[in-house]
């Protein structure tokens, strides 16, 4: 999984459309799209309500019996103590790292800032996969940070690395001025205009703590998803399972809560035009720059050089006839057309809320907008299971069958084609169309002529983001994928399963091949963004 | 007794040359506006007396306390330089009291008191104290970053073109406030911009820059008077610049014989006037001055702008075309014959 | 990103989506539809032979006990099932409740001894896996091995055995346990699984982690070391197999099952496949081939590198009794799941 563009980014870009004129959603057109939005929304709500109505119909009793019990004390202990050890190490990393490719002349930091976001490049599970190949007895909560850190440190390094680069030196500059020493600066001016960015990334990966399976299932370190899925297959849909994704979704919900608390009321985009000057940069002492290079090193290391290495030397020891069997292909065919159906789907699904956004921003568009964004918090399994209860009660002909697949990446993967969708309206302001319509051209025209070839790159990088999103994606697939069908992951698994590590390499490779060009594009679109 | 000496700076950005052996001496108390045109290293020159960049050569005293040479330095911290960037560059995390309060060693009510009587100096109301920085207006947050900068109490404040980011409208009124302020506190001052009004108006002390290298510097009127070269003149206002034959302390060009400060040169040069020097009179046969013809009428209200061809005295072709000044009360129109009379005496400059 | 994106480019991806989607509505084609739980190499042999026998094709669909049994129960009148294959019997007898299938042809019915099916042949069984012990010598020394499975609940044991709570295999072995012994004990039992055993995923993971010497000994079934020594041997040329006899639970021997759908199209074919798998040929593949599962037919031999079922004193357990609901009720209870 990626990650979406931050809550910050998207409050900024709410902000900036609000500046706009709202434009009165006239004639029927405008009420067409306010239905479809509220449509989408409403079946975002979807995994909320089945949480909320399996409560109700489970009764109180059962609940208590289910929920208040030793395992999910367990559980919870598990899941707290892996995210208040995980998330400060990743911040720690993140910014550390982020300052020193940012704000240092330590030699080589084009390469090091690339190297530092490829780890996104590999499944988390992936990484597992590689710690457990080369390390078989580790488990347990050490193993489960190491592993956490190592897979998700570029969630933090993204945005502190981007804020950093569009700090405003002036201000650093006069801190200086009023007495400050160099650390005193970056503690009491740098770092607090870093909050944003740190809360928003330490949300992303809280939020991938609480949703990832495959990491902890091969680590043998137990969370509430490896016990959602455990209780699924032993029970299907029974009320175990279903009461612990209530629970798991309240945790999720609870850290939406103290993220939003965190990040406190004050904003923190650079105040005054400003001059576009050059970023200062610290000039490290040689003792530093071994550190800084150390630190860098290390972590290329542990993060990119074991899982390729072990990779490598899976494929190695595999030869030629893990690549045969015939059942590789069909597996990247099938995850290339659920990503490319999904990815057009859940576009699709976007533009009703993107337009609203940008068009007519409001109460209304907000609501529905917050809908999602909580939806998409939720961890995988929990959609999955939301869907396969209401397949099979209220849906049954689509019950096992890829549309629900779809739906369940539509419900986790629409807040990352909104956000660029949004942005991709906001490049064409409504007086374009308006300009056109004065040049002769029928509202209809104006809109397919002006505003969505303007908007199509921005379209196109939210399909993209969402198309690799669906190539890891592990948990919904394993639980609402047709039988019969296997994506690249799910024959991941079932190799590593089976403890065939060796047949579960081409997989693992194939997956990181489709994650490098759109990790490359994340890339060079942070570095740009940023410089504006 | 100067507060600032610059001695010999040199910086070199790679190949480019962005100060060229630039030397300077501030007098305590007094306003040193560096102007020049974008590039010219005024901004490197701030930068590096504050200490954010430090120079490949020469030394940088302050009241006798050497800052900067060949052998050490002493980093940005420890200077006490006040510095007001060109936004103001507020802490965008902090509220506007503890902005100002930044650099206070002091605690509790004193603070407070302090706090308190830096945003009057500076007009801002006291309920504004717990305001955050982006919900202030340029002007208020240019104000708030001037107190900040004063609460350290600095041995000299620097102003990096903190004026360009206003509306036009309240530039003036905020560079009065501003003059008013550092005049009363007594603070030696360095301020830098591109603008020549905004320059001439501030300072005790001129300096121009241009290309990495201080071309004058001295008080504005001479400066502006006496310009040492064309383009310092052009750069300082409008300025009418003509070849003439100097003899005998009169300059012989287009205008006619017109006096002239030559110091005793005679030969040919280039000469400067300034466009308050050309007086318009009607066409009165006999006066002393340029007969002209006006081709062009430009009415504004209290002036008037005029473009007027000059008459060779010999001749009666047209030649020369200046811009000529003129009060909204005397506003000849096109193709009326006036005279062109010199008040004061037109510039000479040094032939290099 | 470029903004002209090539139109045929385009219409590939829309035509890709459209096959994409349209895939799971592809229509029932002629043959068989099976819902195989079962090992997939081996259902591909039997799926084989039986072709190449009538010319009927057959589409396997590959999945969970669990999970393909409680999507039969779904699926209920609608399923596109033709025949369901499973490794245990829980998720038969889960099936059979639910009155989903069709009864056994009797002549196919004589094929297996009356041990292995349930005497109302609704479903048959197919192969067999005994429960074992699979210890690590240099570990556990061979006069500490428990005498039976209950014991391993015993202060004793504790952090020295392992096993896979999760998987439909050791849920039909606690099963079992809770047919022969009760529910009281086996929720002793259980507590005492909470407290003494780590857990893995899968019996392959509980078998590599014995050879490793990670854990000292692990509960799992017969045929997952015999395949493994049959590749490379590396997980698990370690360790040695126990087996608990005298009727204990431990010595639990599990019936994989095969029934017809009674809502399938292909009546007549789909008994003409469990007929095959049961019958001389498909018992066959399980004497000689790589699955190392135990043949159930009438006479059928089994692997001869495995220990003869006649010998495993399996306690005598009703297949069709097993309720692994219960079962998994219990183990959530004790903290298990």
């Amino acid at each position: 999984m990626l990650p979406e563009t931050l809550p910050a980014q998207v409050a900024a870009a709410s902000s900036a459309s609000l500046r706009l004129k709202p434009r009165a959603l006239t004639g029927r057109g405008g009420s067409w799209v306010v239905a479809l939005a509220v449509g989408v929304s409403l079946l975002s709500l979807l995994p909320i309500a089945f949480v909320l109505g399996v409560s109700w119909a489970t009764g109180w009793a059962t609940i208590e019996a289910l929920v208040f019990r030793p395992r999910v004390a367990e559980l919870l202990i598990n899941t707290v103590l892996l995210v208040l050890i995980t998330l400060p190490l990743c911040i720690l990393l993140g910014t550390a790292l982020a300052w020193l490719t940012e704000r240092t002349n330590l030699p080589g930091r084009r390469l090091w800032s690339l190297l530092a976001v490829a780890p996104l490049a590999v499944p988390a599970f992936v990484h597992s996969y590689a710690w457990v190949s080369l390390i078989p007895s580790i488990h347990g909560l050490p193993a489960g940070v190491l592993v956490s850190v190592i897979a998700y440190f570029p969630f933090l390094y993204l945005p502190v690395a981007a804020t950093l680069r569009r700090l405003d030196p002036a201000i650093e500059d006069v801190a200086e001025s009023l007495g400050l020493k160099p650390w005193a600066v970056f503690f009491r001016v740098v770092l607090p205009q870093l909050r944003l960015a740190i809360c928003g990334g330490a949300l992303l990966v809280g939020l991938h703590l609480l949703a990832e399976y495959g990491l902890y299932a091969m680590i043998r370190f137990d969370t509430f998803t490896t016990a959602i899925f455990d209780q699924f297959k032993s029970t299907f849909n029974g009320p175990a399972a279903n009461m612990l994704a209530g629970v798991l979704a309240l945790c999720c919900l609870a850290m939406l809560t103290v993220e939003s608390a965190a990040r406190g009321k004050a904003r923190y985009a650079r105040v005054g035009s400003g001059s576009a000057r050059e970023q200062r940069t610290v000039l490290l002492s040689r003792g530093t720059v071994m550190l800084g290079l150390g630190l860098q090193g290390l972590t290329c290391l542990l993060a990119l050089g074991v899982p390729l290495l072990t990779l490598g030397r899976w494929l190695i020891a595999g030869g030629v006839e893990v690549w045969g069997g015939g059942e590789l292909l069909p597996a990247l065919l099938q995850t290339l057309s659920f990503g490319v159906a999904g990815a057009l789907l859940t576009s699709l699904a976007a533009i009703p809320i993107a337009w609203l956004s940008i068009r007519a921003p409001g109460k209304l568009q907000r609501l529905l907008e917050g809908c999602n964004y909580i939806t998409s918090s939720l961890p995988g399994i929990v959609v999955a299971l939301a869907l396969v209860t209401v397949t099979i009660h209220f849906a049954r002909p689509i019950y096992q069958t890829t549309l629900t697949v779809l739906l369940a990446y539509l419900l986790m993967f629409l807040p990352r084609a909104l956000v660029s969708l949004r942005a991709g309206f906001a490049q064409a302001p409504v007086e374009l169309e308006n300009i056109a319509q004065s040049l002769g051209r029928s509202p209809l025209r104006a809109l397919w002529l002006i505003t969505l070839r303007l908007a199509a790159p921005g379209a196109a990088a939210g399909a993209a983001l969402v198309f690799l999103a669906i190539t890891n994606e592990l948990t919904a697939t394993l639980l609402l994928a047709p039988n019969g069908t296997r994506t690249l992951a799910t024959g991941f698994w079932a190799m590593t399963s089976e403890i065939d590590y060796a047949a579960a390499a081409p997989y693992a490779l194939l997956m990181v091949l489709l994650s490098l060009p759109l990790t490359a594009l994340l890339y060079h679109q942070s570095r740009r963004t940023a410089g504006r | 007794m100067n507060a600032l000496e610059l001695i010999s700076l040199n910086k070199s950005f790679g190949a480019q040359k962005a100060l060229d052996d630039i030397c300077l001496s501030v007098p305590t108390g007094s306003r040193t506006v560096i102007v020049g045109p974008s590039g010219s290293g005024k901004t490197t020159l701030l930068r590096m007396i504050a200490g954010f960049e430090f120079p490949d050569a020469g030394s940088l005293t302050l009241n006798g306390q050497v800052l900067v040479d060949s052998t050490h330095a002493v980093p940005a911290y420890q200077r006490q330089i006040g510095y007001v960037p060109q936004d103001g560059a507020l802490f965008p995390h902090m509220t506007v009291a503890a902005n100002i309060g930044f650099g206070l060693a002091l605690t509790g009510t004193a603070r407070e008191e302090r706090i308190k009587a830096l945003m009057d100096s500076v007009s801002l109301d006291a309920n504004m104290a717990n305001r955050w920085p982006h919900e202030l207006s340029g002007g208020q947050q240019q104000r708030v970053s001037l107190a900040r900068a004063l609460a350290q109490q600095p041995r000299l404040m620097l102003l990096d073109e903190p004026f360009s980011a206003l509306d036009t409208g309240l530039r003036s009124a905020m560079r009065k406030m501003v003059a008013r302020l550092l005049e009363d506190a007594g603070v030696t001052t360095i301020l830098v911009t591109h603008d020549q009004g905004e320059a001439l108006s501030f300072a005790d002390q001129l300096a121009v820059m241009r290309g990495g290298r201080l071309v004058q510097s001295g008080h504005p009127m001479d400066l502006y008077r006496y310009p040492d070269d064309e383009q310092t003149a052009h750069f300082l206002g409008e300025a009418v610049v003509m070849p003439a034959r100097i003899e005998s302390g009169l300059a012989h060009c287009d205008l006619g014989p017109v006096p002239v400060n030559s110091n005793g040169f005679s030969g040919n040069a280039q000469i400067m006037l300034r466009p308050e020097q050309l007086q318009l009179s009607g066409a009165v046969a006999g006066n002393h001055g340029c007969p002209a013809v006006v081709t062009e009428r430009d009415f504004a209200g209290n002036t008037c702008t005029l473009t007027v061809e000059l008459r060779s005295p010999v001749s009666q072709d047209l030649g020369r075309s200046l811009l000529v000044r003129s009060s909204g009360m005397h506003a000849p129109p096109p193709g009326s014959d006036v005279q062109l009379s010199v008040l004061g005496a037109a510039h000479v400059f040094a032939v290099s | 990103m470029n903004s002209k994106v090539p139109s045929f480019l385009k219409r590939a991806l829309l035509v890709t989506a459209l096959l994409s989607a349209g895939h799971a509505f592809a229509a029932d084609g002629v043959g068989l539809l099976v819902y195989n739980a079962q090992h997939e190499s081996l259902t591909k042999a039997w799926v084989a032979g039986f072709t190449e026998e009538t010319g009927i094709p057959v589409t396997i669909r590959n999945g969970d006990d669990t999970e393909m049994g409680n999507q039969i129960v779904q699926e209920g009148a609608a399923s596109p099932a033709d025949v369901f294959l499973t490794e245990n019997s829980p998720a038969m007898v889960l099936v059979d409740n639910a009155k989903l299938f069709a009864p056994i042809a009797p002549t196919t019915l004589e094929q297996v001894d009356a041990a292995y099916r349930p005497a109302h042949g609704q479903w048959i069984g197919i192969a067999a896996r005994s429960t074992v012990f699979v210890y690590n010598p240099a570990k556990l020394a061979e006069k500490d091995l428990p005498k039976s499975l209950l014991d391993l609940a015993k202060p004793e044991w504790k952090g020295r055995w392992a096993a896979s709570p999760a998987g439909a295999d050791f849920q039909a072995i606690v099963a079992a346990v809770l047919e022969q012994k009760g529910e009281a004990a086996t929720l002793d039992w259980l507590k005492g699984m909470k407290t003494n055993a780590t857990v893995y995923r899968g019996n392959s993971a509980v078998l590599k982690a014995v050879n490793a010497g990670q854990i000292d000994s692990g509960v799992i079934y017969h045929y997952y070391s015999f395949v493994d020594q049959s590749k490379t041997g590396e997980n698990s040329k370690n360790t040695q197999l126990y087996y608990f006899k005298h009727q204990d639970p431990g010595a639990f021997v599990s019936t994989s099952g095969a029934g017809v759908l009674a809502s399938s199209k292909h009546q007549e074919e789909a008994q003409k496949f469990v007929k095959y798998i049961t019958g001389k040929e498909g018992q066959e593949i399980l004497h000689s081939g790589t699955s190392f599962e135990y043949a159930v037919g009438k006479d059928a031999p089994s692997n001869p590198k495995l220990t003869p079922l006649k010998d495993l004193d399996a306690p005598k357990v009703d297949a069709s009794k097993l309720d692994s609901k219960k079962a998994v009720e219990l183990m959530t209870q004790a903290g298990i799941l």
